[in-house]
């Protein structure tokens, strides 16, 4: 990930950075207290720029708010899905045989179940709450990148560099963390952020049908609330729009910062071209 | 020959435009026109949001089980008017003795009134009826019954354990129903019957069809009259909507004729989209059910009777009635009982918001901020957080959780730490646990409008030992009251004994309304007149079937 980012990347990652600092700075950004109670429905003003909500709270301060649990919970599960997928495909391409067989006997297993009923009833029986949406997200969602992860291992390990590696004796964890990792970092990075978009849609989801982080607000309790307190039946745009428009610009976001690995293509690197310090010895 | 073919396809295919195109208030099915032309009305069409899956008698659950509440396929023994006044259905005259232990029931036997397969309906099914439930069920009807004999060809004797005939009438009105004998004599767990049988009543209606991929039911008037009174719906086609909603924009089409869902009245937030929509009326009554907030006894700190009152006086009630009632809403008193019901008190005070003299109880009762963070610990210095437990509601959940929000956050301006039971609030298994074992702390309920007409919200307040509910007051004052009411003979003794039940929650603090609110459940008035909207319940009710003409 050298050199100069493309103009797609560039944008995400501006996206991205005005919701980071918008979530890290929102008792400063936000122009009230979210949990404050005023008067209900009231349309964009000056006092409310984007009106009120059905309890009379400010929706632009929600809106400020909102931005830290969505994306605490999708940069959260994000890492750790990514973390678990991108192990267990490594450790699966690279050893084969039986523990290849178990491990992606395993991932099929998670692979076939459904994974947003799932969800819905873990965090149903678990309770609503960050640890427990995090959680719920995070146990079906590991299985592309493992998937994904094994196959790259399994072209790279058949290179001359590892084979050169193996030959003068380095065990397998030395292998992997020092020259397999970092060959699929770029790939592992792509899916991470992937990996928030999908887990930021799937809080959105879980929010919007009441099980979400309780009494906490994210976008998808704003949409929860406008949608079963009356804001889409009496026409209440400033309140279903707004939250709608910041999942989707955070989304895609995430989405053209992905881009950013697709510049150096998608070809196995040569032994040559391969990272970690013994690859060109 | 291909002219005739070409002819005859062009007829059909117009025949299939027309169906394509016909007109949205003929109803699902194209059923034809609503009325019947002799001031009858042809198809009924009812929408509702509960769920057309079960079809037994014997359940009080889903679409099905609803609609037998306004003595539909299933025929109570008595049914309620709009007033909450118990009226005679299938106990044609009844008479209780001084003692309040025994009633004399004369039965309408023999009175042309047969089951839904032919069966002649009989003594011998109320005497089973009876025994049945008090054998094989927990259903709180015959919880307080002792015996039911047979005095003479169309008359029974019901004994109660304890004094309570009037306060027994009054729950078992409406919701009481009389079995088939011969359906259900050999059905050891009747919660698992669903044989098709199982829908046979001797109500004015039976069941003719169900379309499950529809979410219809379909049903049909047994005779021209019932029990000497002409039934003027001829048939009645039962609606699921997803959500209400949806089922509004299904009367504001006219693709639906009314809305019955029970205690599920339309939201507040509805209302606003139903005003000024010809030919609809929102049906806006002033609810006799109530939200309410009820004080755990079982647990501190809201065992404590300063932390009740601090609680009670700490709650916006502009706010919720805003929340609750949209802009139609009245701030409640503290008697809770609302101003529709039997039993209201208009003389009890109305409750408002005083932050000092919430602050100035918990200060007197020792609840003070020991380590400076602003939030009170407990009189013994241990910190204090209070958990919020709402009912759990699939149709009221939005409205459960803005209440929950509403309450934690009132607390904290009296220095109070709240927190929502979120587990409580989306897992129905844990929040049924919670109840029923009295042990949450401030619980968020509703007194569904059928409950506060027949023995009021008290019945969810005091303790489980009473009433097998979850409240868990056994304050003995209270509980000496509730036990006299129960045991009432009359109408006037149970209203002087309501009364004082609200005093003493006025004093004791052991629950509060959130709000009386106005209950909605729109109607089309340009097909049909005669309706009568219940308060609280709506325009379909036991006396719709008798009173509706088409246009």
């Amino acid at each position: 990930m050298t050199g100069k980012l493309g103009l797609r990347p560039r944008i995400g990652a501006a996206i991205l950075l005005a919701l980071l600092l918008a979530a890290v700075f929102a008792p400063l950004v936000s122009p009230l207290d979210p949990y404050e109670f005023g008067i209900p429905y009231l349309e964009p003003s000056a006092a409310h720029l984007l009106g009120t909500n059905d309890v009379g709270q400010d929706i632009l301060s929600e809106l400020v708010y909102g931005a830290r649990v969505s994306l605490i919970i999708g940069v959260t599960a994000a890492f750790a899905v990514t973390a678990a997928g991108a192990a267990v495909g490594l450790t699966s391409g690279y050893w084969g045989g039986k523990a290849d067989v178990a491990l992606m006997g395993l991932t099929n297993v998670f692979m076939s179940l459904p994974a947003l009923p799932l969800t819905v009833v873990l965090v149903a029986y678990l309770g609503p709450g960050l640890r427990n949406v995090i959680l719920a997200i995070c146990l079906t969602a590991w299985t592309g990148t493992a998937r994904v992860v094994r196959s790259r291992v399994l072209q790279l390990k058949e290179l001359p560099f590892v084979k050169i590696e193996k030959t003068l004796g380095a065990g397998p964890l030395y292998v992997m963390f020092r020259h397999l990792l970092p060959n699929i970092g770029e790939l592992v990075f792509v899916r991470g952020v992937l990996a928030v978009a999908s887990a930021m849609l799937a809080e959105a989801g879980l929010s919007f049908l009441g099980l979400g982080t309780a009494g906490a607000k994210s976008w998808g309790s704003i949409l929860h609330y406008a949608f079963f307190r009356g804001g889409l039946v009496n026409g209440c745009y400033w309140w279903y729009l707004p939250p709608m428009i910041c999942i989707s610009l955070s989304v895609t976001g995430f989405l053209l910062l992905s881009y950013v690995g697709e510049r150096r293509g998608p070809a196995a690197p040569a032994a040559g071209a391969a990272k970690g310090r013994r690859a060109d010895a | 020959m291909w002219k005739s073919a070409f002819v005859a396809l062009l007829v059909l295919a117009s025949g299939a435009f027309s169906a394509c195109s016909q007109d949205p208030g003929s109803g699902p099915g194209g059923e034809g026109s609503p009325s019947a032309g002799d001031g009858t009305v042809g198809a009924l069409t009812i929408g509702t949001t509960a769920p057309n899956d079960a079809f037994t008698v014997f359940s009080e659950s889903g679409a099905f089980g609803r609609m037998n509440y306004n003595a539909f396929v299933a025929a109570p023994f008595w049914t309620m008017d709009g007033e909450g006044k118990v009226k005679p259905f299938l106990v044609r005259e009844w008479e209780i003795d001084p003692s309040s232990r025994e009633i004399t029931a004369r039965v309408a036997v023999g009175q042309g009134i047969s089951w839904h397969d032919g069966r002649p309906f009989t003594l011998e099914d109320v005497l089973f009826t009876f025994d049945y439930l008090m054998t094989r069920t927990r259903k709180s009807y015959v919880a307080d019954l002792e015996r039911v004999e047979r005095l003479s060809g169309d008359s029974v004797k019901i004994v109660l354990k304890k004094p309570g005939a009037y306060q027994w009438i009054q729950l078992a009105a409406g919701y009481l129903t009389v079995l088939p004998r011969h359906v259900w004599e050999n059905v050891e767990e009747p919660l698992k019957f669903s044989a098709p049988s199982a829908a046979i009543g001797c109500g004015p209606y039976r069941l003719v069809s169900v379309d499950r991929d529809a979410d219809i039911s379909v049903y049909e008037a047994v005779s021209e009259s019932y029990l000497g009174r002409r039934l003027t719906v001829r048939k009645v086609i039962l609606r699921t909507y997803a959500s209400q909603d949806t089922l509004v924009m299904a009367l504001k089409r006219g693709l639906a004729d009314a809305m019955y869902d029970y205690s599920n009245a339309l939201e507040a937030t509805l209302a606003p989209g139903l005003q000024g929509v010809e030919g609809l009326d929102p049906g806006m009554s002033l609810n006799t059910g109530n939200f309410q907030i009820v004080y755990g006894f079982r647990s501190r700190p809201t065992s404590d009777l300063a932390f009740r009152k601090a609680a009670t006086l700490a709650l916006d009630y502009e706010l919720l009635r805003v929340t609750i009632g949209g802009g139609y809403g009245l701030i409640p008193g503290i008697g809770v009982i609302a101003p529709p019901n039997i039993g209201f008190d208009p003389d009890l005070p109305r409750l408002g918001r005083d932050l000092a003299e919430a602050a100035r109880a918990l200060d007197e009762a020792g609840y003070r901020d020991l380590d400076g963070d602003g939030l009170r610990e407990g009189p013994d210095g241990e910190p204090l957080e209070v958990s919020v437990l709402p009912q759990y509601n699939r149709v009221k959940s939005a409205v459960y959780l803005r209440l929950c929000e509403i309450v934690v956050r009132n607390l904290k301006d009296i220095g109070i730490r709240a927190a929502l039971d979120g587990k409580g609030a989306s897992n129905p298994d844990h929040n049924a646990a919670l109840r029923k074992s009295g042990s949450y702390q401030i619980f968020l309920g509703y007194t569904s409008p059928g409950m506060a007409r027949q023995t009021s919200a008290y019945y969810y307040f005091v303790d489980s030992s009473v009433t097998g509910q979850w409240g868990t007051c056994a304050d003995p004052e209270f509980m000496r009251a509730y036990a006299e009411r129960k045991e009432a003979a009359d109408e006037g003794t149970y209203v002087a004994l309501t009364g004082e039940l609200q005093r003493i929650n006025s004093r004791l603090y052991v629950a509060a309304p959130l709000c009386w609110n106005m209950a909605f459940f729109p109607y089309r008035t340009d097909r049909y007149e005669g309706w009568e909207n219940y308060p609280g319940w709506g325009p379909v009710n036991a006396g719709t079937w008798y009173a509706l003409r088409g246009k």
